[in-house]
């Protein structure tokens, strides 16, 4: 029943996160192939342009997703990620990862529908490891 | 000597003289009286009521320019709390503005009540004026004092917000790495995180410097206020920052005739021209050449105080987007690799610290306007 997630995406401005968490996806063998994109930005870019041309290849079935980031936080993120997620047919989960330990915030992410969860960083090697598998 | 000591007690020999006593009382809080007469259109005052005023003693009030003896800004209040009391017979006792015939305001407490004729009609208002400016005075500084307290205590609150999110982006990275340490088999994979442990020291000294320098400036702010010269500091920065304002072809204009001055803080001027031209410089619009625009003025209706914009015709921000996260630590809004996100945040840090405001307008592609109110 378990099948291997092929590609995932971490959205994230902290470098040093991003590499720890590749290590342990890479370690764990949690997923094929992996997308990083270092703000909101850049991931919404992608997946508006990834809707233009649709390769369904190129589509991640888990995003990691961090809120306080430069240019395009998380939250802004959601907003304009939530308008196009249904036009892929196919199923995101999405995990807010954020050290924001802010009730309002943990509230504010578990209302929105797109959000599958909301990680309070340090995420466990376990909780990553639960991510993966639930969602393959 | 026996005389003087006679002439001491008289007083206390005209206890039960009403008239001494009541005058004694009223000179001592100065409280003047006075009497508006409605049937014969005149208006009547003592001699403490015309002392309160400034008017010399043979001065002849009159209701026709009675509006002359309160501040503009309490005319309607007074129009109407007087036109209540004459028609529907309604007493005050109320807190208003005062003009002396200097034209010096002061705070007055004003208590009137209607006076009837034998049918019970209204023919006029009698009442006094007190001199209570000193109370509200004091009033007045104790709100000041307690929004400084107010405002302090919120940038302490955000601190302490800042100092908890930020030292905890670093201690769930080594936790992370800890973990990683622990699951990892082999040395050499082991080893191969040390890497990651000094790239989080670094970025904990960082933020912790910081830090550090948000924590000084709040120390600082007791510092001794100099005179300060708008044109000096604005040179000394220019020449500080010379090379980059010659790589980048910059105009800076600047008109201080209005405020040539401050009582402030040199390091704080400085650095507030700092940040501001360098932001100024580091956003410029990709399409021109930086031009900014630096002057003074005086916020006549707020006690003189002195006003600095330092308006650019850089790149913008869209303020719906950013603009409450402007001022906020390690917020970055464009892509630049030298964007730190830390100069807003000190400068904003810095004007408050001294009791001062900063605003930014902007709009994209036009530019950004920085106003500072000392």
């Amino acid at each position: 029943m378990n099948k291997k997630i092929k590609l995932a995406c971490i959205i994230d401005d902290d470098k040093i996160y991003v590499n720890l968490v590749r290590r342990i996806i890479e370690t764990k063998k949690l997923c094929d192939h992996l997308l990083i994109f270092k703000d909101g930005k850049e991931g919404i870019d992608y997946f508006e342009t990834l809707l233009q041309n649709f390769d369904k290849e190129q589509l991640p079935e888990v995003i990691l997703l961090d809120l306080n980031m430069p240019v395009m936080d998380g939250w802004e993120f959601l907003e304009r990620f939530t308008k196009i997620k249904n036009k892929f047919n196919s199923p995101i989960t999405l995990y807010v990862v954020s050290s924001s330990i802010n009730a309002i915030d943990i509230e504010k992410a578990k209302s929105l529908s797109s959000v599958q969860n909301y990680l309070i960083k340090p995420v466990k090697i376990d909780e990553l490891e639960a991510v993966f598998n639930k969602t393959a | 000597m026996e005389s003087n000591l006679k002439r001491h007690f008289i007083p206390n020999e005209n206890l039960e003289d009403d008239n001494f006593n009541y005058r004694e009382s009223a000179l001592l809080t100065s409280t003047g009286s006075w009497y508006i007469d409605y049937e014969n259109k005149k208006s009547y005052w003592d001699d403490i009521t015309r002392n309160l005023l400034e008017y010399s003693s043979d001065f002849m009030p009159s209701l026709k320019t009675a509006m002359s003896l309160f501040a503009e800004e309490h005319h309607a209040f007074i129009a109407n709390t007087f036109s209540e009391c004459a028609l529907s017979g309604i007493a005050f006792d109320t807190e208003v503005l005062m003009l002396t015939a200097n034209k010096r305001k002061f705070w007055a407490r004003a208590i009137g009540k209607p006076v009837y004729n034998k049918d019970e009609k209204i023919i006029g208002v009698r009442g006094i004026f007190q001199d209570i400016d000193y109370i509200i005075q004091k009033e007045i500084n104790l709100e000041k004092a307690s929004e400084i307290v107010a405002s302090q205590n919120s940038r302490l609150f955000n601190f302490a917000h800042i100092v908890s999110h930020n030292l905890r982006s670093h201690s769930s990275n080594l936790t992370l790495i800890v973990q990683l340490i622990n699951d990892l088999d082999t040395l050499q994979e082991k080893l191969e995180l040390l890497d990651n442990i000094s790239h989080v020291s670094e970025s904990l000294n960082t933020t912790i410097e910081h830090l550090n320098e948000v924590v000084s400036i709040q120390t600082n702010s007791n510092q001794l206020r100099v005179t300060v010269n708008f044109e000096d500091t604005l040179e000394q920065v220019k020449t500080s920052v010379n090379q980059i304002i010659e790589n980048n072809n910059v105009i800076i204009n600047s008109d201080f005739s209005k405020a040539k001055c401050i009582k402030y803080i040199p390091a704080y001027l400085d650095s507030i021209f700092l940040n501001l031209i360098t932001n100024a410089i580091k956003y410029k619009h990709k399409d021109r050449n930086p031009i900014i625009n630096i002057s003074t003025t005086r916020d006549f209706k707020n006690h003189d105080r002195v006003v600095l914009k330092i308006s650019d015709n850089g790149s913008g921000i869209d303020m719906d987007k950013f603009g409450d996260k402007l001022f906020g630590m390690y917020k970055t809004f464009h892509y630049n690799a030298d964007a730190r996100g830390i100069g807003l945040f000190i400068t904003k840090n810095q004007i408050e610290s001294l009791n001062g405001e900063i605003f930014a307008e902007s709009e994209p592609n036009i530019g950004t306007t920085f106003t500072i109110k000392f």
